[in-house]
């Protein structure tokens, strides 16, 4: 097992002078004990010491799970098929309740540790650390009361959570909050192994500072010998800049590729130089990813990492071939209606956009293909082709437009 | 060698927009020329804040009800791409089928919406010079309980002193986010500062805090508000210094 974690400021923040408010962690032993943690602090003005509690955290359940893993009776986790438990909030709040089995009150000892461990170090942080020059100048006259009084401390500290612990004969993961933890198995398949929490929705999150925060952890756990053969935590500055989350896992998987082609150094130095790019061109959030792989299995699972890929860009090529046949079809029967009303003009005109914006967007989905036909089969590889919008010429329609540039007051002319 | 090569996409976020317009009969004429003078005019400002935001793309939406609704196109486009076709007042004011129309679309699956990773919540903008002649209970019922909608800006423009404010304040959340105005010059302004500050700010990063951008938003309006002729915090109408000029 290898492991690599890497936290870094987010383009917002710089912007703003803020630090960095996420951190992570990752370490594997030499019992095959392996470790990822993922720490968000909140953004918000009243969180201003949310770097710090998220540090904290990260210290607190690396600590935590280590205990954990040396005292639990193995036997509860051993043999144990994969098993996904939703928050205990999420289950009242559906009136679904399951049976709590010996397994189930070992993990909540664990997370109560975690949430009271976490609560002493802040009010110790407090108490040894007045507010310093900056933050007196820069947070609201209410938090510093709060802070002053010690009302309310966790949320100043407050932070999301999320973590991944593996020992030879089985794994859990859990976690609190927003972003995004996605695994791998051999077959290249990935999946979010710890069940989302709808409560996360935009930019609201459960939190470590929730009051009822025990009860907001969800949890996954398996030791029936089925391992991932990767598995990446990532906070929400990950997702928020991928979007669409078959996105973000395919940056995941072409760090593994990465891991596989081109080495652990070279991989790890990408990420240091990747995340703050990233940031900038898509969250501005701070960016945290932590990862723990199997390299042995890694390397088999290599090709199905490429056939995923080719079948997530073939699926897309399907889809915008699809998206320029309806353009086309709704130009045609436009034209075909020969009605020179403003409305059919304007509708002709977004069948004309739509269609182009097809044709870009193949074009580039089909150098994509490309590149990861040439990656599967090497230099022998056969280019992609498909019969839509490819070979024919396109017309080129000319847009002339009169008076106010959002008017509809439009003329056209092919040429 | 990148991790940001061809084969990765990082697409931009995107902030959606949604205009709901009344175009009932009442706002036949000077009403309905203003607001689609407006729109028109306030797309090349949204579009200017979209390419020049580092943050997020703004798409628009457009929702007109009168006796029943209808979609203007049936998906956001880009505000550069949108071209407003104008409006026409006639009928009822059905605000309720507009309200289950808006939360049919406040959804990922069968809507208007991409993944919230990577989205922004919405703005939405209500405008309306009456009230409602359907059952807009039951319709805002459902779309309050979208969880789009609870994380949206929302903001209503009571056109004149038959809008009925209270009806526009239990869709916003709130009567501070209901402004009202009185002639078109009022009208045509509160449209520009609505929909360019809501764009402003929705589209932009920000972290969990104890002030929304439906606040923010609601400041900056408020603030502007003081100095347009004609308009005004609804929660001011008892002692208002206006009164309707729609010639």
């Amino acid at each position: 097992m290898r492991c690599f974690d890497f936290h870094c400021q987010g383009e917002s923040h710089k912007a703003t002078d803020k630090m960095c408010q996420d951190y992570s962690y990752s370490h594997v032993d030499e019992n095959g004990l392996a470790i990822a943690v993922v720490c968000d602090g909140h953004g918000g003005k009243h969180y201003f010491r949310s770097d710090v509690g998220a540090r904290f955290a990260t210290e607190i359940i690396a600590n935590n799970v280590r205990e954990f893993v040396n005292h639990i009776d193995e036997t509860l986790l051993v043999g144990q098929p994969f098993t996904q438990q939703a928050a205990i909030q999420t289950e009242i709040d559906r009136q679904d309740f399951r049976k709590e089995k010996p397994v189930d009150m070992a993990f909540r000892q664990l997370f109560a540790s975690i949430i009271s461990q976490w609560q002493q170090r802040i009010e110790r942080h407090a108490a040894e650390n007045p507010l310093t020059e900056k933050e007196n100048a820069q947070v609201e006259d209410q938090y510093k009361k709060e802070f002053l009084s010690g009302y309310k401390l966790e949320k100043i500290y407050g932070c999301t959570l999320m973590a991944y612990v593996q020992t030879p004969k089985y794994w859990f993961a859990f976690h609190l909050g927003d972003g995004k933890m996605i695994s791998f198995d051999h077959e290249a398949q990935w999946k979010e192994p710890v069940l989302w929490d709808d409560r996360c929705f935009l930019n609201k999150t459960t939190s470590i500072c929730d009051s009822d925060a025990l009860n907001e952890f969800r949890y996954t756990y398996q030791g029936d010998g089925g391992f991932p053969v990767a598995i990446f935590l990532g906070s929400d500055g990950m997702d928020d800049s991928f979007g669409e989350e078959t996105n973000l896992v395919n940056f995941y998987v072409k760090v593994a590729k990465s891991l596989v082609t081109d080495g652990y150094d070279a991989t790890f130095a990408d990420i240091k130089e990747t995340l703050p790019v990233l940031s900038k061109r898509g969250s501005q959030d701070d960016m945290s990813i932590a990862c723990v792989y199997d390299e042995v299995k890694l390397v088999d699972a290599l090709p199905k990492f490429i056939l995923w890929q080719i079948a997530l860009t073939k699926a897309s090529i399907l889809a915008v071939n699809k998206k320029i046949m309806e353009a086309k079809d709704r130009r045609n029967r436009l034209e075909m209606a020969g009605d020179h009303t403003d409305k059919s003009k304007i509708e002709l005109r977004y069948a004309q956009n739509d269609n182009d914006k097809g044709y870009a967007e193949k074009q580039q989905l089909v150098r994509k293909m490309d590149i990861l036909l040439k990656e599967y089969n090497g230099d022998a590889f056969v280019p992609y082709y498909d019969e839509v919008g490819m070979a024919e010429k396109e017309r080129v329609l000319v847009w002339k437009m009169e008076e106010h540039p959002f008017r509809v007051r439009l003329v056209w002319e092919e040429i | 060698m990148s991790l940001l090569d061809e084969t990765v996409s990082v697409p931009r976020r995107t902030m959606t927009l949604f205009f709901m317009i009344d175009t009932s009969g009442s706002m036949a004429g000077s009403k309905i020329g203003a607001v689609n003078d407006a729109v028109v005019n306030v797309l090349p400002m949204l579009d200017e804040i979209s390419v020049t935001n580092p943050d997020a793309e703004i798409k628009v939406a457009a929702l007109e009800f009168s006796t029943g609704c209808n979609w203007l196109y049936n998906e956001p486009k880009l505000a550069n791409e949108f071209v407003w076709q104008d409006v026409q007042a006639n009928g009822l004011t059905s605000l309720g089928a507009a309200c289950e129309e808006l939360e049919n679309k406040l959804s990922r699956s069968k809507g208007f919406m991409q993944s919230a990773s990577g989205s922004f919540a919405p703005a939405i903008i209500l405008l309306s010079d009456g009230a409602p002649t359907d059952n807009y209970e039951a319709g805002l019922a459902k779309l309050k309980a979208n969880n789009w909608f609870k994380s949206a800006i929302k903001v209503a423009i009571a056109i004149g002193d038959d809008a009925d404010k209270e009806v526009l304040a239990k869709f916003t959340g709130t009567n501070e986010a209901v402004f009202t105005v009185h002639n078109i010059d009022a009208l045509k302004q509160i449209i520009r500062v609505v929909a360019v500050t809501s764009s402003q700010i929705g589209s932009k990063s920000s972290t969990a805090g104890d002030t929304t951008k439906q606040d923010q938003v609601i400041s900056e309006v408020q603030n502007a508000v003081d100095n347009i002729d004609g308009a005004e915090v609804a929660t001011k109408v008892d002692g208002s210094s206006y009164s309707d000029d729609w010639d």
